[in-house]
């Protein structure tokens, strides 16, 4: 009889772990936003529904997915979309959710993060009547240089890619922190995410931007890890900027999502500086900001729901670099007091040399010179 | 250069107690369980949970004090269900913790949806004061929690060798066939120690809490997994375990260090200096229980229900 309870009350455990979280998700009603009624833009006939996916770290990371919550937010509230969002708690919960807001009968999925790329791209091969969005996507370059799906075969019509040119906003705030590390210890920091090309970007550009205007200055960068957990790792991102404060940095820029809070509490304890990364991130230490290097996640997501609102869904790789204004630093009321003209002069000389086509801003760690 | 010098400075020290505190706390409480003869693998999952409450309570009871309170009573309550469930129902320990594991891994999630409307993070919280930052040697000296886990550390080794509860605890955990003819009510004894337990992992969840000022899911990071291996490789005994508690501090600062370093990086690749703090405790546990056939050293009814070698009921 015992071990009959025993049995029952170990298999209603399980039941719980395995699928506690089902009920929850069930039990979260769709958002539905309904359109202003005075809109005369106003589609008619029933709203557009958007599903999307939230990457590694989820909503409250005051980075990257808070950026395309915003950018959804808005299309449900401006352009009256019914918008549902979903965040994935490992690899395989990705691929359900996209599937079922694909079997659901949504119009549009955006899988936020470079990390739905091979999923996205499958599932958008098999079900050509709906539209997917992918934020960071990571494209494969073919034989003649043009860019072809992750599956290395050409993009489908129902599959956009939007990938953005960080390195080009992230040597602006390179040449800030370096600007700053010259009048001091001539070191600076950086943390990445996961360790995979399209971090490198970050650390390539900001490197440069900090060779650019402090040759003699050292860039001391690590990574919280190789797997994507490694974006929602705080703890770990708190020890490796205290190592790398420990070692003289004066500024720390990170690119590690969630993990970046780690490297906000590490500065704000030890009196130092952050550049945070994809929002504006000023708040996450205040008066320790230098600044934030911007991405336009919010602005992508909301572009693509209008397009596609608007029937002007085309697919294939859009990039968004400093011309496009898809990346930029944060230079408002908030740091005003950590940015002088000067700093400010030759960080903006810069932007417009790299949008003039006269600085490149390296992709990769093999291509930083340094003068 | 820089990393010698980094070494040496107070703040790798610092570094290095703060990832030993949590560790410490946790292996406490999971040395007091298997002492008592149940096998805790669920220390990640009471970390987790522990964590989670911790959150929770500081957020709206306004402090750490409140987020303490909390994390150390879900820790004990939960603990006190798995002693429940194994003990007197004799479900099988490895399953019923490996399920708790599972169960605070999900649920955490779920719930941090309908209180903080996020499943990956908490809000910050900016309740807990200045007086439980961890970033200086400093703040560590100051901090209550690090006094707090040296005498709890310290307390079980006291209460396992010289109290009478301890040595109930112990024969218990050795011989509960014996204990029990001598008039000692095992599963009580049982009961009790994995729910403070329950409460020292609890409180190791907290302090990973009160570091960040917020929670997020999948903070610990395997961490109750590591104090679970400092308790087998530290023979089951409170200061040896102790000490390993420590040199795994010790291996996790290290690494962190090490990154840091592009000298280190042109030999070892990243990647594998970042299993360091994971494979060097297997590793020591192999090399440990290969010299000392440490099966020896354990409690001899660990994982054994207490209804077995009595005559059938």
């Amino acid at each position: 009889m015992r071990r009959l309870w025993a049995i029952a009350g170990g298999l209603a455990l399980l039941n719980v772990a395995l699928f506690g979280l089902g009920w929850g998700k069930r039990a979260a009603a769709p958002v539905v936003v309904r359109p202003p009624s005075d809109d005369a833009g106003a589609p008619v006939g029933p709203a557009l529904r958007v599903g999307l996916v939230f990457d590694v770290g989820g909503l409250g990371d005051k980075s990257f997915n808070d950026s395309a919550n915003r950018g959804l937010q808005r299309a449900a509230r401006e352009l009256g979309l019914r918008v549902e969002t979903r965040e994935p708690a490992g690899g395989a919960d990705r691929d359900a959710y996209m599937t079922r807001f694909a079997e659901d009968g949504a119009d549009l999925i955006i899988g936020v993060g470079f990390i739905f790329s091979d999923d996205i791209t499958r599932l958008a091969r098999a079900r050509p009547k709906t539209k997917f969005a992918c934020i960071d996507y990571a494209p494969r370059g073919g034989p003649n240089g043009e860019l072809l799906a992750s599956d290395g075969k050409p993009f489908p019509d129902n599959l956009v890619a939007l990938t953005f040119r960080e390195e080009e906003g992230s040597m602006l705030v390179g040449a800030l922190a370096g600007q700053r590390a010259a009048r001091g210890s001539k070191v600076v920091g950086f943390v990445g995410g996961m360790k995979i090309p399209l971090i490198e970007k970050f650390e390539a550009g900001y490197t440069q931007g900090v060779y650019s205007v402090c040759p003699a200055c050292k860039v001391v960068s690590a990574y919280a890890g190789s797997e994507p957990r490694a974006f929602a790792d705080p703890t770990m991102g708190r020890e490796l900027a205290m190592a790398e404060l420990r070692q003289g940095a004066e500024v720390i820029f990170h690119a590690s999502g969630k993990t970046g809070e780690g490297v906000f509490r590490a500065v704000s304890e030890a009196g130092k500086l952050a550049i945070g990364v994809d929002s504006d991130q000023a708040d996450e230490a205040p008066g320790r900001v230098l600044t934030s290097m911007v991405k336009g996640v919010d602005e992508a997501v909301f572009l693509i729901a209008a397009d596609t609102q608007a029937g002007r869904f085309t697919g294939g790789v859009r990039q968004l670099g400093l011309r496009e204004k898809g990346v930029s630093w944060i230079d408002d009321a908030r740091n005003q007091a950590l940015v002088s003209p000067a700093d400010r002069a030759v960080v903006e000389a810069l932007r417009g040399r790299i949008i003039a086509g006269e600085v490149r801003a390296p992709t990769s760690m093999a291509e930083v010179v340094r003068p | 250069m820089d990393l010698l010098l980094s070494l040496l400075s107070l703040s790798f020290l610092a570094a290095i107690v703060r990832s030993t505190v949590p560790l410490a706390l946790a292996a406490s409480g999971g040395l007091l369980s298997e002492r008592s003869g149940v096998i805790q693998i669920a220390l990640e999952g009471l970390m987790v949970s522990g964590a989670f409450a911790g959150a929770c309570g500081a957020y709206y009871g306004g402090g750490a004090l409140a987020g303490i309170a909390a994390g150390v009573s879900v820790g004990a309550l939960l603990g006190l269900g798995y002693a429940w469930i194994v003990v007197k129902l004799e479900a099988d320990q490895i399953v019923t913790g490996v399920a708790l594991n599972l169960l605070a891994e999900g649920l955490t999630r779920y719930l941090l949806k309908v209180v903080f409307g996020s499943a990956a993070n908490s809000k910050d919280l900016d309740q807990v004061s200045a007086l439980w930052s961890s970033s200086t040697v400093g703040d560590l000296l100051a901090n209550p929690l690090v006094w707090l886990c040296i005498l709890a550390a310290v307390g079980v080794h006291l209460a396992l060798s010289r109290s009478r509860a301890g040595l109930r605890l112990r024969a218990a955990g050795d011989h509960p066939a014996a204990a029990e003819a001598l008039g000692v009510n095992v599963a009580r004894v049982r009961l009790g120690a994995v729910a403070l337990g329950g409460a020292l992992a609890g409180l190791a969840g907290v302090w990973m809490v009160l570091a960040l000022r917020s929670f997020s899911s999948g903070m610990i990071g395997g961490r109750g997994y590591i104090a679970l291996a400092a308790v087998i490789f530290g023979a089951w005994r409170p200061l040896p375990v102790l000490g390993a508690t420590a040199l795994f501090g010790l291996f996790r600062a290290l690494e962190v260090e090490l990154r840091l370093s592009p000298a280190v990086l042109k030999v070892i690749p990243a990647g594998y200096l970042m299993t360091l703090p994971y494979v060097l405790p297997v590793l020591a546990l192999v090399l440990w229980s290969r010299r000392a056939r440490s099966r020896a050293t354990a409690p001899r009814a660990l994982g054994r229900p207490l209804s077995e070698g009595q005559s059938a009921r």
